[in-house]
Order: C-alpha cells, then sequence, then structure tokens
C-alpha cells in the first residue's frame, strides 16, 4: 500500500466533473485506489462516495493504491489533480 | 392550440365560472413567493406531483427477476440521458449536457450499483431498494454543510425518480416527462425542479417554473437562467389544477391561477413593458461604447475579460490581482503577471485599466507565503501593510510586471489599504526606484502612468484633502469603507444590522471623498457594490460622484440610471444628503425618489 497527500487548488474543490475524471483516471491502473479525507475514505471508483468526501479548494486529502502499479497511479491522480485549473 | 391572447367566448365563460375563487394568490409564509430568475410569462399550468415514498411494495419477484428488472431500468435510464444529452447538444446548450454526463456517471457508480443489488439479495423488490439506497444518499448529501453538495442530492433524487419509474412502467420510455410533445405554452410546477425534467422538456413552450425548493446555485437555477426562464420558488399550494391559466411575475415573485381578464390585461402590459425595457438595456450595450460617462467594470479574473470588454464600459475602474496569487501554488513570475496584465491591457486599448496591486494576507492567506495566523486579520497585516514589510520582493515584481504591460494600453496603478500619507510616499518610492531600474535596463514603459489609491480604511477617507495632493486618482471602496467605519464585520449576521453603506457616518465620509478629490482635481471613483446599487446611485450623483465602477452584469443596469438621473437639475433633485436623518430615512428618501422617476422599472433593475 503506498500514500500521497494531494493539496487541490481547483476552485470548487472535488466537485462532480474532477470527481467524474478522477473516477476515469484511476480505471487506469490496476491498482486499488481509495481516497481519504478528514476520516473519511472513498473507493477511486466511485463518484458518488468520492463526492461526498467534500474535499474543498485548497484542502490537502490522501490519495492511496495498492497493487502492482501503485506507484504510476499515485503519479497519475496527482498530476491530474494539479493540472486542473 | 389554446390562445390566451385572444380571449375566446368559451374561454371568457371559463373565466367568469371560476370568479368566485378568482386570484387565487399562492404564497409562502405569508408573503411572495421567492423570485430567482427575473421575468415574466404566462402559460398553462402542468403540475408534477410529488413522489409517493409511502406507497407499498407491489408484487415480489425473485431475487434474480427483481436484478434484472432493475438492470433493464438502468440501461433505460441511460438511454434516456443519452437523448436528452443529444437534445441538449442540437440547441447548444452545453451546460444541460454537462450535468447530464455527471447523471451519467452516477448512474453507473459501481458503488452505488451494488448496494442497490445487495438491497434486492436481502430479498427488497428492486424499487424499495432504488428507494432505500437512494434516500440514505440523498440524506448524506443533504446534510453536508456544502450548498454545492446540497445541490447534488437534487441530482441523485432526479435519477432516482427516473429508475424507479422505469422499475415500475418498465415499457415506458423512462426519464423522460412526455413533454416533449408540448404545444401550448407552459408554467411549470414541481417540487423540486430537475435537471432531467427540465431537458426533457420542450423549452421552446416552458415559459416559467415554479419549484418549491432550490436555491440560486441549483443546476435548475443556473440552467433557467441561462435559458432565460423566469423561475420562483416558494411552497405553492397543491390544489393548483393541471392546465389552470397562470401568470408567473419572476420579478416580485407573485403567481396568479385563473386570473380576472382585468388581471390578466395589466400583467400583459406589464409583460410587454418588462421586455421592451430588457431590450433597451440590451441597446445601450452598444451605444455606451460611443458615449463617454464614467462607467467603468471590477475584473477579477482573466476568466471573465471577454464578458468584461462586451459589457461596453469606458475602461476598468478596478482590476483585481489577486486571482493570479490564488490560482498559483508559488508567487506567480513577473513574466507570468505580465502577461496577464498584458492581455487585459490590450484587450481594453485606449481604455484605462486600474490595476489593483496584490490585497492579500490576513483573512485572503497564501500557502507559499508564510504569513502567521492572525487573532484580528481585517485589522491585520495585509495588503500595502505586507508590501511596504516583509514582502517588498513580491510588490517590486509585480509592480515591474505592470510597467513593462503598460505600453500596451493605457495602465493606471492603484495602492490597496493605504491609511495614511507615509504608506503613500513609501509606496511611490519603490515605484520610482522600480521605474528608474527599467530606464537603465532600457525597458520601455509610460513614464506618465496614473497613481492611485483605493480609499477603505476611514483615516485615509478622513484625510483625503491633504492624501489628494499625493496622487493622481481615488477609488472608493465602499464595503471595506463600511465594515471599518462601522466596526462591523460584514460576515458576522450579529452585526449586519450595522453594515451598511446608507449610515450617514460612511456617507458623509464618501462625500468628504469626494470633495477633497474634486477640489484638488484629481479623479475619484467608486468600486464597490455601492457604486451599482440602485437607491445609492442618486445619492453618489448628488455627492457630484462621475465615474462608477460596477460588475460586468450590471453594467447595463447602472449606465441606465445614471443616464436617466444625470440631466436632472433644480427642482427635480431632492436634497438627498442631510446626514442629520437616521440611515432609514436616507434610503426611504431615496427610494421614493427612484420610485418617482423610474416607476415600475425601478423592480427591473
Amino acid at each position: 500500500m503506498k500514500a500521497i497527500d494531494i493539496i487541490i487548488n481547483h476552485k470548487g474543490g472535488l466537485h462532480a466533473r474532477p470527481a467524474g475524471q478522477l473516477v476515469g483516471v484511476s480505471g487506469k491502473f490496476e491498482s486499488k485506489i481509495e481516497l481519504e479525507f478528514e476520516g473519511k475514505k472513498a473507493a477511486g471508483n466511485s463518484i458518488l462516495k468520492i463526492l461526498s468526501l467534500a474535499v474543498p479548494e485548497g484542502a490537502t486529502f490522501t490519495a492511496k493504491a495498492d497493487g502492482p502499479d501503485a506507484d504510476g497511479a499515485l503519479e497519475a491522480i496527482k498530476s491530474f489533480i494539479e493540472a486542473l485549473d | 392550440m389554446r390562445d390566451f391572447g385572444g380571449g375566446s367566448l368559451s374561454e371568457n365563460i371559463r373565466l367568469n365560472y371560476r370568479l368566485a375563487r378568482l386570484l387565487l394568490y399562492i404564497r409562502s409564509g405569508g408573503g411572495h413567493l421567492k423570485p430567482i430568475v427575473k421575468g415574466f410569462a404566462t402559460g398553462q399550468a402542468k403540475i408534477i406531483k410529488e413522489y409517493d415514498h409511502n406507497h407499498e411494495d407491489e408484487v415480489q419477484l425473485s431475487p434474480e427477476e427483481e436484478l434484472s428488472l432493475l438492470q433493464n431500468a438502468i440501461d433505460n435510464v441511460d438511454g434516456a440521458i443519452d437523448r436528452m444529452i443529444d437534445t441538449a447538444n442540437s440547441r447548444n446548450d452545453s451546460l444541460t449536457s454537462s450535468i447530464m454526463e455527471v447523471h451519467k456517471m452516477l448512474l453507473a457508480d459501481e458503488a452505488l450499483i451494488t448496494e442497490i443489488e445487495d438491497e434486492i439479495h436481502k430479498g427488497h423488490s428492486a424499487r424499495k431498494s432504488v428507494q432505500n439506497v437512494f434516500d440514505t444518499w440523498i440524506s448524506t448529501f443533504k446534510a453536508m454543510d456544502n450548498d454545492y453538495m446540497n445541490e447534488r442530492s437534487t441530482d441523485l433524487m432526479d435519477i432516482q425518480s427516473g429508475l424507479i419509474s422505469a422499475i415500475v412502467n418498465p415499457s415506458a420510455s423512462s426519464g423522460n416527462e412526455g413533454s416533449q410533445k408540448d404545444q401550448y405554452p407552459i408554467i411549470l410546477f414541481t417540487p423540486e425542479l430537475t435537471p432531467s425534467q427540465l431537458a426533457s422538456m420542450n423549452v421552446d413552450m416552458l415559459k416559467g417554473i415554479v419549484t418549491k425548493t432550490g436555491g440560486e446555485t441549483s443546476h435548475a437555477a443556473i440552467m433557467c437562467k441561462s435559458l432565460d426562464i423566469p423561475m420562483v420558488v416558494g411552497n405553492y399550494s397543491d390544489q393548483i389544477e393541471e392546465d389552470s391559466r397562470v401568470l408567473l411575475d419572476g420579478v416580485t415573485g407573485q403567481v396568479y391561477i385563473n386570473p380576472h381578464e382585468e388581471v390578466y390585461l395589466q400583467f400583459k402590459d406589464q409583460t410587454s413593458a418588462y421586455n421592451n425595457f430588457r431590450s433597451k438595456l440590451e441597446r445601450m450595450t452598444h451605444e455606451g461604447l460611443l458615449v463617454h460617462d464614467g462607467l467603468q467594470v471590477n475584473l477579477g479574473d482573466l476568466d471573465d475579460l471577454n464578458k468584461a470588454v462586451e459589457a461596453g464600459a469606458q475602461g476598468v475602474g478596478l482590476f483585481r490581482t489577486e486571482f493570479l496569487f490564488m490560482k498559483s501554488k508559488s508567487v506567480p513570475s513577473e513574466e507570468e503577471q505580465y502577461t496577464a496584465y498584458k492581455k487585459v491591457l490590450s484587450s481594453f486599448g485606449e481604455r484605462p485599466v486600474t490595476i489593483r496591486t496584490i490585497d492579500i494576507g490576513g483573512d485572503k492567506a497564501l500557502p507559499y507565503l508564510n504569513m502567521p495566523k492572525e487573532e484580528n486579520p481585517f485589522l491585520g497585516y495585509r495588503a500595502i501593510r505586507m508590501c511596504l514589510g516583509s514582502h517588498e520582493d513580491l510588490f517590486r515584481d509585480q509592480l515591474r510586471a505592470i510597467l513593462r504591460a503598460s505600453v500596451h494600453g493605457k495602465a493606471r496603478i492603484m495602492f490597496p489599504m493605504i491609511a495614511n500619507t507615509q504608506e503613500i510616499i513609501k509606496a511611490k518610492e519603490i515605484l520610482k526606484d522600480e521605474q528608474d531600474k527599467l530606464i537603465q535596463e532600457g525597458i520601455a514603459f509610460d513614464t506618465e502612468i496614473p497613481v492611485g489609491i483605493m480609499i477603505e480604511v476611514p483615516s485615509a477617507a478622513l484625510l483625503s484633502h491633504h492624501l489628494a495632493k499625493q496622487v493622481d486618482f481615488f477609488s472608493i471602496g465602499t464595503n471595506d469603507l463600511t465594515q471599518y467605519t462601522m466596526a462591523a464585520d460584514r460576515m458576522n449576521n450579529d452585526v449586519a444590522y450595522l453594515y451598511s453603506y446608507f449610515e450617514p457616518a460612511v456617507l458623509s465620509l464618501v462625500q468628504h471623498v469626494i470633495e477633497s478629490a474634486k477640489a484638488n482635481e484629481i479623479d475619484v471613483s467608486v468600486c464597490g457594490e455601492m457604486a451599482s446599487d440602485p437607491m445609492a446611485i442618486p445619492l453618489l450623483l448628488e455627492m457630484g460622484l462621475e465615474k462608477f465602477s460596477v460588475s460586468p452584469s450590471r453594467v447595463n443596469a447602472s449606465r441606465y440610471i445614471y443616464t436617466q438621473l444625470n440631466p436632472l437639475k433644480g427642482d427635480q433633485k431632492l436634497q438627498l444628503l442631510d446626514f442629520s436623518l437616521e440611515r432609514k430615512d436616507l434610503f426611504n428618501q431615496s427610494e421614493a425618489y427612484m420610485q418617482k422617476i423610474f416607476n415600475q422599472e425601478l423592480s427591473w433593475l
């Protein structure tokens, strides 16, 4: 299991559109992806659960990956979040 | 097709028959419904009934059969969403299609589907399982302390009701209320307007919307705004009958059901007056570029640049540069800033752009600036204070970027939060120093660049007659000036009763600043919310203010008020500036004055 912290500076935080796109990014990897914010957890393949974390703009959440391509998955998620404008 | 305008004989008889229950106002808590999207609409009521959650379970099938019912329903709703996306795309409605794309993703959510399937395996029907699982998620989102997330419960309700009707009636094309066929004008009454209701309607015939819940930030409200469909929200009566004749006033929030013909005729006049008024305002956008009326626009983000340019203003009265710093993970380089300033300056060409140096710190902290947390951020280390202190380098970079960009248009530099003369002198020294460096480096800039200050700290307002000798212009920031003068945090509801720029103390400071500027022949404008408040404009005009800076969406209305009021002279003007009066009297006096001049147009402004 690998984990990294990611800051989201995107306006409105992790709202519907980025949450949906994040599911798409997670889906490209074999590893099991999980996000964690303020003690709440969400599977990386569920837009509903990611939305329910309600990660606001400027907050830091944790992304975890378990599997053969965990490093790549976390890197991809981090760059996806940072590339949101 | 029914012809509302004609008033046929049978129609009149029917109306007369209904005279007994004439003019059934629908009221919420003793008032009108809350107007969300302005406008006037006439049509026939189309009522969407509240979904009955107490509905008993029907015949129970085996889990396998229930699972296949569920799968079928999911496919149906998914297909319906696809059709809605197509329809939305065909009318270039990207907002609706992006919302429907989110619905599509939610419907495909594995975690959600698994939860429903688990319920079915426990022996519940597909309908009951969909209801329970969605209800839980809906209440989760409703309980969140975040307007945006609260509104997502509407999206879930929308999908839930689509799925349930597809399960109950598998043969029907689900997710579609069948309204595409509506051929006469409709006023829709729905407990909660869902995006798919809107997407499945014939929007050409959808003239108005009445809902029980839904705020300004709901998807539905945003869509109604973009489609220009009047919308009101409130607890309407469940007694309203389908096909009743409805008049909807999206300005006051009044809804008339089966009104008397006289009411209808009056309403019709008002509708055409409103529509004429709207087109008159729109024409002013184009004419606005030709007149020199001192109306400027506020700009806070490059995303709004086109809107600001197209608003037809005489330049930018306030360009807030904070967004450059907020959006970035580290201090934006001189080059990045130069590019942004150049873009804005060249977009406005010969029209001046007033660039305010960074107004940050305290409450608007930036992680990369390592600012200490403060007890009292609004009275703390922010804006020009940190630029003249620990963050002089950042200030110098910004000034260099503005100076370099100044050759691409008509730039003006403005310092925020100035409290005394010393701060102006120090800021100007630094500016002079950067100008000298640029000259040495042989880099071109506008050597005549005007330098001004925000007047938002009461001490600066009080001494404005002295400060005016140091600068080329003043811009009065009425939002902060009000909160500092009244010592009332405008975000704090408990002291909100004090926060008003109609307070005589605030007004007399504003007047003093305007007079100081005029006496010293420097430029002065107001850039806070006050500048576009219809009730405040006559006061500002009477103080002699000639320049207003407002948000792009307020340009037309403000220009209209300004052009109507400005030629008024002598006895047409009222003595509005008697500061021995109380604030509510000052306001009422101004409102009565505006009412006299604008009549019903006042509520449309």
